[in-house]
This record gives structure tokens, C-alpha cells and sequence, in this order.
């Protein structure tokens, strides 16, 4: 056998072909390429990590038995991560929790504003909606204090207590990278929005940046 | 940002879609307002506004250290939020590996 050690699958059409031929290679090409995403995913919505790594293992057995049914309507990514998004769903009806995402259902509180109203004028007609308490300036704290593990442990405890649908858009697009066309077709959201649920998400982990700052400034 | 119009007199006030006046129109001042724009970051950032409402915008920022500081304020959530991608990745379980690599060896030749 030829040696395939650099045999590259990023086209769905040939991935899915050497998976139903059991083409190993195109099976470890495939978990490389998405198991620690699925697990950073994973555990936005499940949440404890024991739990996340189950529905990982789970998910991609279902694409192992599944590969053959994959009727190739949407790309490979998407049909992997939707199985993802099945298997933490089930499981939390089954462990009869509702926190995980029921659905993505739009959330209470979920629309609360990025700065609170009471930061801007109200009055007279000329400076309504203006600065009255512009953003504190925790971003000009040197880069060691900014990107310390406790300026990263302020963002992921604030990831991890946005409403459902922000965390997962932040996750996907942040943490994960994926493009907004990605995640509306995930998601099946339109792409406005998945613009607010972005802009929403990201607000919360901004004012809590701020609150650390204010806590404890320099 | 360049080419900044001059002040016009306000001849936007002709009823809306009024044919004759439309094309010699000068652009419309909008005012943008601290507490509307900040909503309107991640669009700003995303390319996702049109072209007289990112004119009126640049207006404002050129005008607005607080607007500004905020547009500063999410670039550094997100390149935060990104470092949480590069350190949080945990080490693939090598038993849970086997498991699926030898689940998908046991799986019958497709149809």
C-alpha cells in the first residue's frame, strides 16, 4: 500500500467516499480535524466535562454508523456538529436537566443591552443617548495584566454563564473560529441574527472584563 | 472619512421618495447617537451596515472617544475570547480513541 500519510480530505465529496469505503485514514483525518473542537463545543453546552466528553464519544460513534445515511445536504462539519447538538440535547432531557439549550430557544434576558441605559444621557433633546459613563479603560492595562490566566478565567466564566444561543454563536465564532454563514446554517439562524446574538454575547463578556478591572485596579 | 461633505442647508426635507429632488439631494446628516451605536459594534465590525450609515458613523467616532473606545473594547473580547481556542484544548483520551477507531473497523461494508 501506498503510504497516505499526508492525504488531505478537506473535500466532503472524497471524505465521505473513503469513509464508506472504510478508508481508516479519512476516519483519523476526521477526528483530528474536529474532536477538540466538538469538545470545546461540547462543553458550552453541556455542562460538566465528564458529561461533554460522553457526548463527543457519542457523536462520533452515530457518525460511524451513520456515514453511509449522510445524504451530503449540508457539509460534513455541519452534519457532524448538528449530531453533537442532538445527542447533548437528548442526553439533557434525558438526565432531566434544562439548562443545555432546549432547542436554542430564545432566552429571558437574553436582549438586556451591551452597556446598562442608566450609562447614558437622558435630558435634554441635544445629549439624550450620549455618554454619561463612557466604558472604564481596562483595555489599556498592560498586556500581562490583560492576558493573564485571570483575565482569561474572567472571559471563560462569562462565556460559560451567557444564555444558551450566545454562547454557543460566541464559541463557534470566538473561541472556534468559524464564519457567520457557518454558524447561521448550524444554528439556523438568519445572519442578522447571528450578528446580535454575537454582539449580545460579546457585550456580556466585555462588561465583565470591566467589572474584574473595577474590582481590582491597578 | 475623507471627502467629508460641507454643511449642507437641510433640503432632505422634501417628502420621502419625492422623485425630483432625490438625485441632487446632498447626503443626509444622520446623527448617530452613543447609545444606538454601541449596539451596532459587531455589525460595524463585521462589515455588515450600509454605506450612509457607516459614513454617518465615521462621522460620530471622529467626534466620540467613548464610541471609540468601546469598538476597541470588543476587538479585545474577541482576541481574548480567541485565546481561550489556542490554551483550552484538551488532550484526546487515547482509550476513547481506540474505541472508535475499532467501532469504525467493526462497521459492515456500506450498501
Amino acid at each position: 500500500m501506498v503510504s497516505h500519510a499526508a492525504v488531505d480530505f478537506s473535500d466532503d465529496g472524497q471524505l465521505v467516499e473513503a469513509l464508506r469505503r472504510r478508508d481508516e485514514a479519512a476516519f483519523v483525518w476526521l477526528l483530528d480535524r474536529y474532536d477538540a473542537s466538538l469538545r470545546r463545543v461540547a462543553r458550552t453546552f453541556v455542562r460538566t466535562g465528564a458529561s461533554a466528553d460522553e457526548v463527543v464519544q457519542e457523536t462520533w460513534l452515530a457518525v460511524v454508523t451513520g456515514i453511509d445515511r449522510f445524504e451530503m445536504r449540508s457539509t460534513v462539519k455541519t452534519w457532524v456538529f448538528r449530531i453533537l447538538m442532538n445527542v447533548a440535547r437528548t442526553r439533557s432531557v434525558r438526565e432531566h436537566r434544562n439548562v443545555p439549550f432546549s432547542d436554542l430557544a430564545a432566552e429571558a434576558g437574553e436582549d438586556a443591552p451591551s452597556f446598562a441605559p442608566d450609562r447614558f444621557r437622558s435630558g435634554l433633546r441635544l445629549y439624550r443617548g450620549h455618554w454619561d459613563r463612557g466604558p472604564e479603560p481596562w483595555e489599556e492595562q498592560p498586556a500581562e495584566r490583560l492576558e493573564a490566566a485571570e483575565a482569561l478565567a474572567t472571559v471563560r466564566r462569562a462565556i460559560a454563564a451567557l444564555p444558551d444561543r450566545q454562547r454557543a454563536v460566541v464559541t463557534l465564532r470566538d473561541i472556534d473560529g468559524w464564519t457567520a454563514a457557518e454558524v447561521c446554517d448550524l444554528l439556523e439562524v438568519s445572519e442578522a441574527n447571528q450578528r446580535v446574538l454575537l454582539h449580545r454575547g460579546r457585550g456580556r463578556v466585555r462588561q465583565a472584563l470591566e467589572d474584574a478591572y473595577l474590582a481590582a485596579p491597578v | 472619512m475623507n471627502g467629508e461633505p460641507k454643511p449642507h442647508l437641510r433640503a432632505d426635507r422634501s417628502p420621502r421618495g419625492h422623485p425630483g429632488l432625490m438625485p441632487i439631494a446632498p447626503p443626509r446628516r444622520r446623527k448617530v447617537d452613543c447609545i444606538d451605536f454601541v449596539e451596532r459594534i459587531t455589525d460595524y465590525l463585521e462589515d455588515a451596515v450600509a454605506d450612509d450609515d457607516r459614513a454617518a458613523i465615521d462621522r460620530h467616532l471622529e467626534a466620540c472617544a467613548d464610541c471609540i473606545r468601546a469598538i476597541e473594547q470588543w476587538r479585545r473580547v474577541i482576541a481574548l475570547t480567541g485565546r481561550l481556542g489556542q490554551e483550552d484544548v484538551d488532550a484526546v483520551d487515547a482509550a476513547a480513541r481506540d474505541e472508535l477507531l475499532a467501532a469504525f473497523r467493526a462497521q459492515p461494508p456500506a450498501p
